[in-house]
């Protein structure tokens, strides 16, 4: 392959760009040399031209041959002769001939004109003689010879196969008879926005290369693309131009608030003159396009208030660079991304309400039993999810008894309002989880400083069993209406076996007596109402008859919620002996809890449980501690039965009896400390 | 007064025990320290539902007055529940079961001798009157309560389909 030498474009063909002038000869002379001239002269030279002249075309070939011997030789008599043909494919297939003499000067010359058949190659040989004008000797003293394929180019490949609009670079083309034989020149087809020059060229046609320069408005698509000489044009083979692919180098700001608008700038390459917008990501509810131009497209993107966050992706998509649709290769993409951070709308501190007061943040002083209802504010559109409730201590839902049970609330604490209680005392921190449908998240906490109820301590003062007489009211005979009772504790006065005879008036000394003392110095300000509950944990008793033994037992709670109210109260398990009865056992087993309850309300004033009323009160009773004790006691007749009963001659026979000590309640204990029973005792 | 109370009494009596006069003249000498006074929580309730009355015992006179009572108030009264033809509720299993103890005369319960009632001082004590009698029956009901000579005024209570 030999350097290009020169160049000038020539509109050649309809459709051809131009023309390549690489450079050719199709001129072929011989100097022949001095000891061919048969010393006639002391210098002699002689030269011999065979050409297919530049005015060949694909219809007609012209050739000149032609001697020229030098002047010594003409003086000393001799003279030039040519003898010419022209060849078909082959030095034996001889298609004319011509012969040139001398003029006189030494030179002869021989034309030919023949018709051409596109497709072969053709040859002009000569033969170059010197003859003797004296004595008619001819001796040749040398041949020449040129040929030419007279074909059009014929391209087997080009490499690259495609390019893009904007670009440059080489087109190498790989064939036959690739460029005009006779100046080197090729025509290029025609593509617009194209431009080609000569690059390199191998000599013998078979390869040339082109430099192209693709305009970005070029046409694009598959093109034909041929070369063309002056034997005509070469099959079309395809070049095809596409579309730049597009580049998004940059999208800005490339942080967008979610719940807003924003103006985007959208920088790169490749987007065509009409680019489109696509926008995608958590929460991008919209986009526009405002302005769009090959290296920029402007719009506004719009990202709902729930987005989640996270990334987006910014893509443009190429029209082509003249709007008629993207052109590159199969499969290829038509756009290009980038990609933008959406931040989410951050979740707010909630406000954790109480008594219409955001306490997030604050410390708030409240008491055992009382009420927390609390609610939270949060300033956001968003739907609240995962709400949760984070409460120290012991809290509970609510406290509920009655005669037939007594039971513990759990509180709820997976919606965004709860209310509870503390049971005990203490500084309590509230906290309030929750998450936004977009899945941010955060949290409030409240400090609440629990007072805690009057400290107290309850003595019990126990007395024992006895065999106490009354008098019934309610006996048929005057003279003989005392009655014996297996009581705990020492008791006297009117008894009314039958209510409906006269009111009972007993006095006495109380089984046991619960006495409690408070601490006024502890107390929290609240006077409260205090509560005595009594559960009964064995309550066996058992007779024994003419008909035989019998036994009742029960346990649950004490006749009635709460047994009392107030610091005292006490308890004399009584049960009076007939005289059908021989003997009579009581096994007794109770716990005494201590209550309080602050009594507040939501406004004015609210009255705690008593054993006629419920309560009226948004506080619960909260429990201060408890007390365990029993008795047994066995009576024995010691009479006849036809003696009757209230006799006398009933005798304790064993008994016994036990207190513990007051126990505070504590978080620690079975239900947090609360009495808690599924039913009221029956067999007292 | 006194002659008023004893009236009252012997025809308390008459009507409803044989119990005789003579052994009960000394609760009636006195004059009554308390009265008796019943409310009725609700004056209209579901079949099944409790029928609640408050008995209040008011020291009416100038000195404290013992309370001893049972702690279930139901042993410290006798109450007396009639539909309107008059007829008396149906009593419950459970009431039968008291009622046959009382009706032997013995009393298993625990007394409380609690603190004396001060002059003007109420002492209330709660009845859920659907314990002790079925008014699953619709209907209206009035209900007394009755200790010693004295009687609380009635209440009626209508329960209601």
């Amino acid at each position: 392959m030999r350097v290009l030498y020169s160049l000038r474009l020539v509109l050649f063909l309809a459709g051809v760009a131009l023309v390549l002038l690489v450079g050719s000869d199709h001129t072929s002379g011989q100097d022949i040399a001095d000891d061919e001239c048969f010393d006639f002269a002391s210098s002699c030279d002689v030269e011999g031209v065979s050409a297919i002249l530049a005015s060949t075309d694909s219809s007609e070939i012209d050739t000149f041959s032609s001697t020229s011997i030098t002047l010594d030789l003409v003086d000393n008599a001799f003279g030039a002769d040519v003898v010419t043909g022209l060849f078909l494919d082959d030095f034996n297939n001889q298609i004319d001939s011509n012969e040139g003499f001398d003029d006189g000067s030494g030179f002869a010359e021989a034309d030919m004109s023949d018709g051409i058949d596109l497709g072969h190659a053709y040859a002009v040989a000569s033969d170059h003689h010197v003859i003797d004008l004296l004595s008619g000797d001819d001796v040749l003293v040398g041949s020449t010879a040129v040929a030419v394929d007279a074909a059009a180019p014929d391209i087997t490949s080009i490499t690259p196969v495609l390019a893009k609009v904007g670009t440059s670079g080489q087109l190498t083309v790989n064939g036959f008879d690739l460029f005009d034989q006779f100046d080197g020149s090729v025509g290029v087809s025609q593509i617009p926005g194209v431009t080609w020059s000569p690059a390199s060229a191998s000599s013998d046609g078979t390869q040339i290369v082109l430099n192209y320069t693709i305009a970005t408005n070029a046409a694009t698509g598959d093109q034909n693309f041929f070369l063309a000489t002056r034997f005509g044009q070469s099959n079309v083979v395809t070049f095809s131009i596409d579309d730049q692919t597009p580049v998004v180098s940059s999208v800005q700001p490339d942080q967008w608030q979610a719940g807003a608008d924003t103006s985007i700038t959208v920088s790169g390459t490749g987007f065509g003159a009409c680019p489109t917008l696509q926008i995608s990501g958590p929460g991008v509810s919209g986009f526009t396009k405002t302005s769009g131009s090959p290296t920029q497209v402007q719009g506004t993107v719009t990202v709902d208030a729930s987005s989640t966050g996270g990334q987006a992706t910014v893509t443009v998509t190429s029209d082509g660079d003249t709007c008629s649709g993207f052109h590159g290769p199969p499969g290829g993409p038509n756009n290009g991304s980038n990609t933008a951070e959406i931040q989410a709308e951050p979740a707010p501190i909630p406000n954790i309400m109480f008594q219409g007061q955001n306490v997030t943040g604050q410390t708030v002083n409240v008491v055992v039993g009382q009420q927390i209802p609390l609610t939270v504010q949060i300033n956001s559109s968003l739907s609240v999810t995962q709400p949760s409730w984070t409460v120290s201590g012991t809290a509970i839902g609510g406290y509920t008894a009655s005669k037939s049970s007594a039971s513990i609330a759990t509180p709820t604490f997976n919606q965004t309002s709860t209310t509870f209680y503390w049971v005990y005392s203490g500084s309590q921190p509230v906290t309030f989880k929750y998450c936004l449908s977009n899945n941010q998240c955060n949290q409030g906490t409240a400090t609440f400083t629990v007072a805690g109820p009057p400290a107290v301590s309850v003595n019990p003062t126990v007395d024992d069993v006895t065999i106490s007489t009354v008098t019934d009211c309610a006996a048929s005979d005057p003279n003989n209406n005392q009655v014996q009772l297996l009581a705990f504790g020492h008791l006297t006065g009117t008894y009314s076996s039958q209510p409906l005879i006269c009111r009972q008036n007993l006095s006495g000394t109380p089984g046991i007596q619960f006495d409690a003392t408070v601490n006024q110095s502890s107390t929290s300000g609240t006077q409260g109402t205090f509560l005595w509950v009594q559960l009964i944990s064995n309550d066996s008793l058992s007779k024994l008859t003419q008909t035989g033994p019998s036994t009742c037992s029960g346990s649950g709670l004490d006749t009635q919620y709460p047994a009392d109210n107030g610091l005292s109260t006490d308890d004399s398990p009584s049960n009076n002996m007939l005289a059908t009865q021989s003997e009579k056992a009581r096994n007794f087993s109770a716990t005494m809890y201590l209550m309080w309850d602050p009594t507040l309300t939501g406004s004015g004033s609210c009255k705690a449980a008593t054993p006629s009323n419920a309560s009226t009160c948004t506080s619960i009773p909260v429990p201060l501690g408890f007390i365990k004790w029993g008795f047994t006691g066995d009576a024995i007749s010691t009479l006849d039965a036809s003696q009757g009963a209230g006799s006398g001659g009933w005798q304790l026979a064993c008994h016994n009896k036990n207190a513990g000590s007051f126990t505070p309640s504590s978080a620690s204990q079975n239900s947090n400390g609360y009495p808690i029973w599924s039913g009221a005792a029956t067999c007292n | 007064m006194r002659k008023r109370a004893a009236s009252v009494f012997l025809s308390l009596v008459l009507g409803t025990t044989a119990i005789s006069a003579q052994s009960v003249q000394s609760s009636l000498v006195e004059e009554p320290t308390v009265s008796l006074t019943m409310v009725a929580v609700r004056d209209t309730v579901k079949p099944g539902s409790p029928v609640v009355v408050r008995v209040m015992t008011k020291n009416i006179s100038n000195k404290p007055v013992n309370r001893s009572h049972f702690r279930d108030a139901i042993y410290n009264f006798v109450i007396f529940v009639k539909d309107t033809a008059g007829n008396p509720a149906p009593e419950t299993e459970e009431f039968q079961r008291i009622n046959k103890l009382r009706k032997q005369g013995e009393v298993s319960a625990s007394i409380v001798l609690g603190h004396p009632l001060k002059p003007g001082e109420t002492a209330e004590e709660s009845i859920d009157i659907a314990e002790y009698y079925d008014l699953t029956r619709p209907g209206q009901y009035t209900i007394q309560a009755q200790q010693g000579p004295l009687k609380t005024n009635i209440v009626t209570v209508t329960v209601t389909p």
